[in-house]
């Protein structure tokens, strides 16, 4: 029997081993940033979800100086989005266009609030 | 260009928040807080990932022993290395850059990673996981993608610790369709 066949089987299975440790790494997703409104002032309380198809939706909420960070394991970062809301604001969502890592200055825009059509009394005096 | 694989040059026990986080999850079917490590190693691109203890003779070509050697209360140092080789002790999540934002910003990688402990120490092999992940990374387009509502055996490894993470980063929520999972599999140390 060949006696170098245990060594080469040992280093064999120790490249099986580091590929199958290579292969079994988790891809991440990681998304950080601040909200602010129109001028320039920090929004907490947003609400920020991550959604990837196939995946439930990541959720997380800015904190005082506007700043969030979220992430998801495994999702495809071309098909996935995010979308940022908080009530009288217009609701913000966008496409990750494939960037694992990205970095984002967000600005929230006030909604106008919707004007009921004008009294009789109002017009006339 | 691709990030090479980070070696680890941090390494320590998971830390009582981050234990009270998974507890909340996967109620008591963890190993002890004192059998899961975090190291700042990282797969290529800086992914994390999660291995058996049993394995790092085999990829640091060091013991257990030697490798948590700096770690206060660590298995009982040289002679958990010596065990650790045959039975399978602990296990070690490597976080990469979350190394120190696993109750932060980075607490999906701690459910997630912390999933793949669960499904070590609830399998008969804590190595088939490992196996598994890569079989299922190697066929399917998206291993971690999941339609709801299937029965939880039919998961793949990933998909299960998509399913326990998404089911968190929702939320927590008792009225989620995926809540069910974490009452009759998760719980039950279910694999």
């Amino acid at each position: 029997m060949n006696a170098r066949a245990p060594n080469l089987l040992s280093k064999g299975a120790m490249v099986v081993f580091v590929l199958a440790v290579t292969i079994a790494c988790d891809p991440t997703i990681r998304v950080e940033g601040t909200v602010h409104d129109r001028q320039g002032n920090p929004l907490e309380g947003v609400t920020v979800t991550l959604q990837s198809e196939g995946r439930g939706p990541h959720k997380t909420a800015t904190a005082k100086d506007g700043s969030f960070g979220i992430g998801i394991v495994g999702a495809d970062p071309r098909q996935t989005r995010l979308s940022f809301e908080k009530e009288g604001y217009k609701t913000v969502d966008l496409p990750l266009g494939g960037n694992d890592r990205a970095s984002l200055q967000v600005t929230l825009e006030r909604e106008v609030p919707k004007v009921g059509p004008a009294s009789e009394k109002g017009i006339h005096p | 260009m691709a990030k090479k694989i980070q070696m680890p040059s941090k390494v320590r026990l998971m830390s009582h928040p981050e234990y009270n986080i998974v507890c909340r999850v996967f109620a008591g079917t963890i190993p002890y807080r004192v059998r899961i490590f975090i190291t700042d190693a990282a797969g290529e691109d800086g992914r994390p990932f999660t291995i058996p203890t049993s394995l790092l003779p085999t990829i640091l070509g060091m013991t257990e022993g030697a490798f948590f050697g700096g770690v206060p209360g660590a298995l009982g140092g040289a002679a958990g290395g010596y065990i650790g080789s045959f039975i399978n002790l602990a296990y070690l999540i490597n976080a990469g850059d979350a190394y120190d934002s696993l109750t932060g910003k980075d607490r999906d990688t701690l459910v997630h990673e912390t999933t793949h402990v669960w499904q070590g120490k609830n399998s008969t092999f804590a190595l088939s996981y490992v196996f598994n992940s890569v079989y299922n990374q190697c066929v399917l387009r998206n291993a971690y993608a999941y339609t709801p509502n299937q029965p939880w055996k039919s998961y793949n490894v990933e998909q299960q610790a998509s399913i326990v993470e998404d089911w968190y980063m929702a939320g927590e929520s008792t009225s989620s369709n995926l809540y069910h999972y974490i009452t009759d599999n998760v719980r039950k140390g279910d694999a």
